[in-house]
């Protein structure tokens, strides 16, 4: 909408907040009593085939309103007329004369069929409107800048792709970490953000985690005593105002007034002698870049190096000595790893020569029994009895035959996920992946213990229904999936979070051995766990929660200084043999995670481990015949950080 | 047992090589059908079209149609008519009742018919290990077997006992109820169709289909029996 696009670079923040309210009004969608205000992705703009953050304000100056609030995304093929509908849903109460917002974070793939938004209390739908998306869907990179000025339009000339630099109000950032993954850069330019929530912080965190990159820049605003709940974001420890004569860092001829701190963790980029002024520092796959001074402003408004140094923020390849070893996230319509999994030759139907064998000697001792002369003409009765004995005991030994053999259940749920936490640090990137296999015509709900994980489903073969519709339900501390599962037999859902998953340790080399010292500071019990690095191998064993191990073993040759050193172990070679001797499900879904390992750029270090649980914690209403998870902990360790 | 129209029966059911052919051929046919719609395709192959194998639904198909053919054959004696006691001999030549004659017959037929059908639950839980099926999807579709066949086996009695002499008239009256039977209501009447119903086992529809497929027969059992009662009312007046 070019309505909500803030051109011009010299505008105020209250006229920015101005347009903003505009914005909402032109949303306003009254009822009687209740007013609808909607605020779609960030001021209104969406990027095309990624989440965003979908807000909606509810003024009640009726009665008191207790109802369902519900968000309805139809996708599929408008063409084909073969749509299917997810549906976002949250409870609402709404006491007289109040107003509430709710957030929702959304996957917005297409914008050809409009977002049906829609109040029910008391089962009477109170309110309901459809927005039409096509204006507000961009393909260009979105920058976003918390600012007191619009003062960073330039941004978008210095990107490689066309791109949009949004001002965003403070309010409307999302909670969750996966409303920011359309957000190509996020920048928090010298602002006091007192109003931020705990919520919308963490959110930051873990999208950074996931990847995000976030520049923090320095001023008066950002020591303000109010802007605690950004500490976290940054790497430094914020000491106070400080001007620097002519600093040689920057080449800059002039006083310079900078933020000064003292580092944390993280690399120094520039610096003047002890004064680190800009600070680059990874968290999980993302980067934090703290600049101790305001760039847009003088002496640095002409400052000649301010393009260079905010291409290098803005750009991937930045990244320097900390490439990203996270493993590649297979989007859009990859196979999942748990199709993989029901290929595998484990999870085939018993063989024909199986049921030759069975149907032989059923009907070869039918035929002794009913054609021979075992108790002729003499108690016919017996006979009677123990031909159908013989019948009974050939169904039951076939039944259990059959499905020993074959993984089918009447109903499962299978989850496996890969975990990906990060060496000394708190938090973890899960992918997982969700199975529904079942021949009931019924609802099934799901409640997943991550409030923040954002569900999608994988349809096979593009066979898109109406029967493949869902429901996502926020509540206050987890997300309910519910699903019908019709005349389907099997659904599959990617289910992708951000946990808490503390993991750290240390390396100590000795003489020609290494120690390992691992902590698990998770409430996971990680198990079979094992050091891979350069040809060797560190078996760790079981890690429960809490567990520090210590393990020595050969030293790790260096590879740069150690050209003879043993190649890469193949993750088959580690657990290859044991896998196959166990069979079953189990091990295969062990190697389905394995083997989406393989044929990827892994660390040169890395610990690997198993966790049984459902990561995040699954629990189902209704009985499930079959419920199996495995999770792969893959922890990658730089041998610049770890070690 | 007792009862000498069940002990003649049985005698006559296990021991007749004719008979212990169509054990033979029955189990036979079976085990060719059940091994001709085994899968052949991985378990994902099914899932990825969102079903299961129909192992189960045809083997069951195929246990209702050949039991019905078997059953309806043995209700009118076919197979054995010579070796029987006719109705007339029953009548009139031992003390037995008209009552006691049709409750010997009905009682037979039911034990035969669960016999026989017993005979096939090894391939009909070996098609049902690998169709998804609910074990109470199982029983209804058994329930549902058990009634038609039984309720042919009541038809051929019926036809015997009005067609005992003019055996061209009964054959072709045999066939034709079966074919009545079956292949009209597959389009015309689905949810009284046997097999429109075991193909549909496994679906939402299928258990009241079933139970309401189930006492639609068993009240044809119960009209047909009236109607043999009197039946043979008239066969031991006309005699004396």
């Amino acid at each position: 909408m070019a309505g909500w696009k803030v051109q011009g670079g010299s505008g105020s923040l209250l006229l920015n907040l101005i347009l903003l309210l505009l914005l909402a009004s032109s949303f306003t969608l009254s009822a009687s009593d209740l007013a609808v205000d909607l605020m779609l992705g960030f001021n209104g703009f969406i990027k095309l085939g990624s989440r965003a953050p979908v807000s909606v304000s509810l003024m009640n100056s009726g009665k008191g309103i207790s109802g369902e609030l519900k968000l309805e995304l139809q996708q599929g093929s408008l063409f084909q007329q073969e749509l299917y509908t997810v549906t976002y849903s949250r409870k609402i109460e709404l006491p007289a004369n109040s107003r509430k917002r709710y957030s929702f974070v959304l996957p917005f793939e297409s914008f050809t069929l409009p977002l049906r938004v829609s109040i029910t209390s008391m089962d009477r739908k109170i309110f309901e409107r459809e927005i039409d998306l096509k204006q507000h869907f961009s393909r260009d990179q979105l920058i976003l800048v918390l600012s007191r000025r619009i003062s960073l339009d330039f941004l978008k000339a210095l990107s490689a792709k066309p791109a949009r630099v949004i001002y965003p109000h403070p309010e409307y950032l999302p909670e969750s970490w996966c409303g920011y993954e359309g957000v190509d850069l996020l920048v928090l330019h010298d602002i006091s953000l007192a109003h931020i929530r705990p919520v919308q912080v963490r959110a930051i965190e873990e999208w950074l985690y996931c990847g995000g990159r976030l520049v923090i820049t320095g001023g008066v605003h950002i020591l303000s005593r109010d802007n605690s709940p950004i500490e976290e974001l940054l790497p430094v420890e914020l000491l106070g105002i400080e001007v620097l004569d002519r600093p040689g860092a920057l080449e800059l001829p002039e006083k310079l007034a900078f933020v000064n701190s003292r580092l944390i963790s993280g690399k120094v980029l520039f610096g003047e002698e002890d004064t680190p002024l800009i600070v680059r520092q990874k968290r999980g796959k993302g980067f934090v870049f703290f600049m101790a001074f305001n760039s847009s402003e003088a002496p640095l408004s002409g400052w000649p190096g301010k393009i260079a140094l905010w291409q290098q923020m803005i750009s991937r390849e930045s990244t320097g000595p900390y490439p990203d070893h996270g493993i590649e996230e297979k989007r859009g319509d990859g196979e999942l790893l748990l199709t993989g999994l029901v290929k595998n030759s484990e999870l085939n139907y018993p063989p024909h020569r199986v049921l030759l064998g069975f149907l032989l000697g059923y009907l070869g001792l039918q035929l002794l029994l009913i054609g021979g002369s075992l108790l002729k003409k003499r108690r016919p009765a017996l006979k009677w009895l123990l031909v159908m004995a013989l019948s009974f005991l050939f169904s039951a030994s076939g039944y259990y035959l059959f499905n020993q053999l074959l993984f089918r259940e009447e109903t499962a749920l299978i989850s496996l996920a890969v975990i990906e936490p990060s060496w000394q640090q708190e938090l973890a990137q899960v992918k997982g992946e969700l199975a529904i296999i079942s021949s009931h015509d019924r609802d099934y709900q799901l409640r997943i213990a991550n409030k923040d994980t954002a569900v999608t489903q994988w349809l096979p073969g593009h066979k898109l229904k109406p029967a493949y519709s869902f429901e996502v339900r926020r509540q206050s501390d987890a997300v309910a999936l519910i699903v019908r599962m019709g005349e389907l037999r099997a659904r599959y859902f990617r289910l992708d979070s951000v946990i808490d998953l503390p993991i750290g340790g240390e390396i100590q080399k000795g003489e020609g051995t290494v120690t390992l010292r691992v902590e698990n500071g998770s409430s996971f019990t990680i198990s079979g766990a094992v050091l891979v690095g350069r040809g060797s191998i560190f078996k760790i064993g079981a890690l429960p929660p809490g567990v520090t191990k210590i393990t020595t073993g050969p030293f790790l040759p260096d590879p740069a200084a150690d050209s003879t050193a043993a190649p890469a172990l193949s993750l088959k070679e580690i657990y290859g043999s044991n896998l196959q001797e166990r069979g079953g499900l189990e091990s295969g879904m062990k190697e389905a995670l394995l083997a989406s390992l393989t044929g990827r750029e892994l660390a040169d270090i890395m610990i690997i481990g198993w966790i049984k649980e459902p990561v995040p914690a699954i629990e189902t209403e209704g009985s499930f015949l079959k419920r199996q998870n495995i999770s792969l902990v893959y922890l990658p360790i730089n041998s610049g950080e770890g070690f | 047992m007792k009862d000498p129209i069940v002990q003649e029966g049985m005698q006559i059911y296990f021991y007749l090589n004719r008979i212990r052919n169509i054990y033979f051929h029955y189990l036979l046919i079976l085990a060719v059908i059940l091994f001709l719609v085994w899968p052949g395709q991985s378990f994902y192959y099914y899932l990825d079209f969102n079903r299961h194998p129909l192992s189960f639904q045809i083997i069951s198909i195929a246990t209702l149609i050949i039991l019905s053919f078997y059953s309806i054959r043995l209700g009118a004696q076919v197979y054995s008519h010579e070796d029987f006691h006719t109705m007339a001999e029953w009548l009139n030549l031992t003390p037995t009742t008209a009552a006691a004659l049709l409750w010997g017959k009905i009682v037979l037929s039911f034990f035969h018919t669960l016999f026989l059908l017993t005979l096939s639950l090894p391939f009909l839980l070996a098609g049902l290990s690998i169709s998804g099926l609910s074990i109470s999807e199982f029983y209804f579709s058994l329930l549902v077997v058990f009634t038609a066949s039984l309720t042919c086996r009541i038809i051929g009695l019926l036809l015997a006992a009005i067609l005992a002499e003019r055996s061209f008239l009964l054959e072709l009256s045999l066939m034709l109820s079966l074919i009545i039977l079956y292949i009209p209501p597959i389009s015309l009447f689905p949810q009284a169709s046997a097999i429109a119903i075991l193909l549909n086992a496994g679906r939402s529809s299928f258990f009241p289909v079933a139970a309401f497929f189930s006492v639609l027969f068993l009240t044809a059992i119960v009209l047909v029996r009236v109607r043999f009662y009197f039946i043979i009312l008239k066969a031991r007046k006309e005699t004396f």
